[in-house]
């Protein structure tokens, strides 16, 4: 087992992995940028080093001083989180030539998933469901034209170094698909450095599923079930649960084998992530493959008790995984609600000093946070500030859980879109299951400008 | 862990006014830093506890100026990696305390990943106090010497 980790993240995901290290009994070293210095990631590792200044490309983006900073401290592996370098195969390369353990997939795996044309294109070989669409890269506007028209109309092109939403247009008719195509080779050669592009049929008003998958370096590999991840604003999520409303247990068993046979095949090591988008037919297709941690992964950990970042520490030290598919049970019902510092209308970002805290706890409640009270929420980084989980028997208690949840939620002097998700947990369509990735659009339209509920927000907060 | 040490520290701290303080011996540095209402230890009072492990050596850059020499430029590491203070081993230093340097002049090494880094003065002056001892890891931003300017 590794007598030292390097968790090269911040925020709420670095104390997550830190919680992990600490109760496994392994040193933790947190790094940061120099305006994160009073950072809780920072105070609850056991060693930190400051890599940067504010700046991500300069801080936790930049490869030499993050390993330097591993060599000095003498960690003998890297915990990436999720975002920052958490995909980046170079980086994982470059642990593996200074005998860091990378914890998560081999270089090679994360390239190859990482471009979402050869993703798409390996999975169908693998017999996985996937859209209609190209057979990896489209090489030219001509080429997209003539498959677009054989698949259908309307179509999405998509950027092949993108994924996760970025470097995509819907293409409705043939008139307006050259011109598409080239602007997303352009803006994906800009934003990826790689402007490759493919394309897919288009599908309206899809639900998103995704099946948690890890594996071990002996051939073990399990599913943790699905989570369903519809409820998004741009394609970031905002709320997600765990069991899927529409999944039945024959559906998740099929897909689950599905998702488990093509991982095994592909050899993958580590946590992971299959993403599938499901028609309003209840036909399943493969998205991407996430290789890495998600934002999300709490309300999977609540319903099969299994912790995720521990396993992925096991895993990379070589241990067998702790359990098998048999195993594995999805008990009751878990939501989370990933809170923003942003204005829960217009979205706009709100970083400032947070003036009072109160954070939600009791039964079956969980908060991942980083943030605390006199926390200066900086503007340089991602506006999450906290993920509010909660598990019940049931998806209605889990739901009223989540609301009494939020009202104990209390955050001033910064925005927050805990009214928001405050709203979504009244909505009806919500609380009957029936939505898609539709949902969050159509539901802003709705809500006009609608008396904040400032009588559920406490003015002040009195120390306990 | 010598807690009678802290409490004498912090004692000395209370008694004459002062809100920062960093001690260091061979095997332990130390940052102290009152926040007006008591004594209390690098950071927020509102923090719950956090245990022995944040008492120990801890690398973060003093503050500016805090308890510190008038009118000296600080030097900082660009870098995370591990300070040398000549060029090979067993060569004699870059520079001295008492030494007057130039800008551009090499004050150290720090290497990181294998490279080394020559790290150059940006002011004309003398150096006053080297902060840190052959081989020591630094992390980015940590002051490496005092320099008077001329």
């Amino acid at each position: 087992m590794f007598k030292k980790v390097l968790i090269a993240n911040r925020g709420e995901i670095a104390l997550r992995i830190i919680r992990a290290c600490r109760e496994m009994g392994i040193a933790s070293v947190a790094v940061y940028s120099n305006v994160d210095e009073d950072s809780l990631h920072v105070r609850f590792a056991d060693e930190s080093v400051c890599i940067g200044p504010a700046r991500n490309d300069k801080s936790y983006l930049n490869i030499t001083n993050i390993i330097s900073a591993a060599m000095v401290t003498g960690a003998d592996a890297i915990h990436p989180g999720y975002g920052y370098l958490a995909e980046d195969p170079g980086f994982a390369r470059i642990c593996e030539d200074h005998n860091i353990k990378f914890i998560g997939p081999s270089p090679k795996l994360i390239r190859s998933m990482g471009d979402k044309a050869n993703a798409r294109a390996t999975m169908k070989s693998l017999g996985v469901p996937i859209l209609p669409g190209s057979d990896g890269e489209v090489k030219d506007a001509a080429e997209a034209l003539a498959i677009a028209c054989e698949i259908g109309f309307p179509v999405l092109i998509k950027a092949s170094g993108g994924g996760g939403g970025k470097g995509m247009r819907i293409v409705h008719n043939r008139d307006d698909l050259p011109r598409a195509f080239e602007a997303v080779q352009g803006e994906a050669g800009a934003a990826f450095g790689n402007s490759a592009a493919y394309i897919e049929k288009y599908i309206g008003e899809p639900r998103h599923i995704e099946f948690q998958i890890l594996a071990d370096e002996h051939g073990g590999v399990v599913h943790l079930g699905e989570r369903e991840c519809s409820i998004q604003r741009r394609h970031q999520k905002l709320v997600e649960e765990s069991p899927s409303p529409v999944m039945t247990a024959r559906r998740r068993q099929s897909l689950g084998a599905i998702a488990v046979d093509a991982v095994s095949k592909l050899g993958y090591t580590s946590a992971g992530t299959m993403e599938f988008l499901m028609d309003p037919l209840g036909h399943f297709y493969f998205l991407e493959m996430n290789t890495r941690i998600q934002v999300e992964h709490p309300v999977s950990e609540f319903v099969t008790g299994v912790d995720i970042v521990k396993e992925m520490i096991r895993i990379a030290a070589g241990e067998r995984l702790s359990l098998k598919q048999s195993d594995v049970t999805l008990t009751g019902h878990s939501i989370e609600c990933r809170i923003n510092a942003e204005h829960p209308r217009t979205f706009a970002p709100s970083p400032g000093l947070i003036t009072a805290c109160n954070l939600p706890g009791g039964i079956g409640v969980r908060v991942d946070t980083a943030i605390y009270k006199d926390y200066v929420v900086l503007p340089y980084y991602d506006s999450l500030i906290a993920k509010v989980v909660v598990h019940a028997p049931t998806r209605l208690e889990a739901i009223a859980r989540m609301q009494r949840a939020l009202e104990e939620f209390v955050v001033e002097g910064i925005d927050t879109t805990v009214p928001f998700q405050m709203a979504v947990m009244r909505d009806p369509e919500f609380r009957a299951g029936r939505f898609s990735t539709a949902f969050v659009e159509r539901f802003l339209g709705k809500v006009q400008p609608e008396r904040e509920r400032e009588g559920m927000r406490v003015r002040s907060v009195h120390s306990a | 862990m010598d807690v009678e040490l802290i409490r004498q520290l912090m004692q000395l701290m209370a008694s004459c006014q002062v809100c920062e303080l960093e001690y260091e011996a061979s095997d332990i540095r130390l940052r102290l830093r009152r926040d007006g209402a008591g004594p209390s230890v690098a950071g927020k009072s509102s923090l719950p506890a956090l245990g022995d492990a944040q008492f120990a050596a801890e690398s973060r850059p003093a503050e500016e100026g805090a308890a510190a020499e008038p009118d000296v430029a600080i030097v900082r590491s660009p870098i995370v990696g591990t300070f040398y203070r000549a060029p090979a081993p067993g060569t004699k230093p870059f520079v001295n305390t008492g030494d007057y340097v130039t800008v551009g002049k090499t004050l150290c090494i720090i290497e990181a990943m294998k490279v080394m880094n020559e790290i150059e003065s940006d002011f004309d002056g003398k150096v006053v106090k080297i902060l840190l001892d052959d081989s020591q890891p630094v992390e980015y931003g940590q002051p490496l010497m005092w320099i008077e300017p001329a």
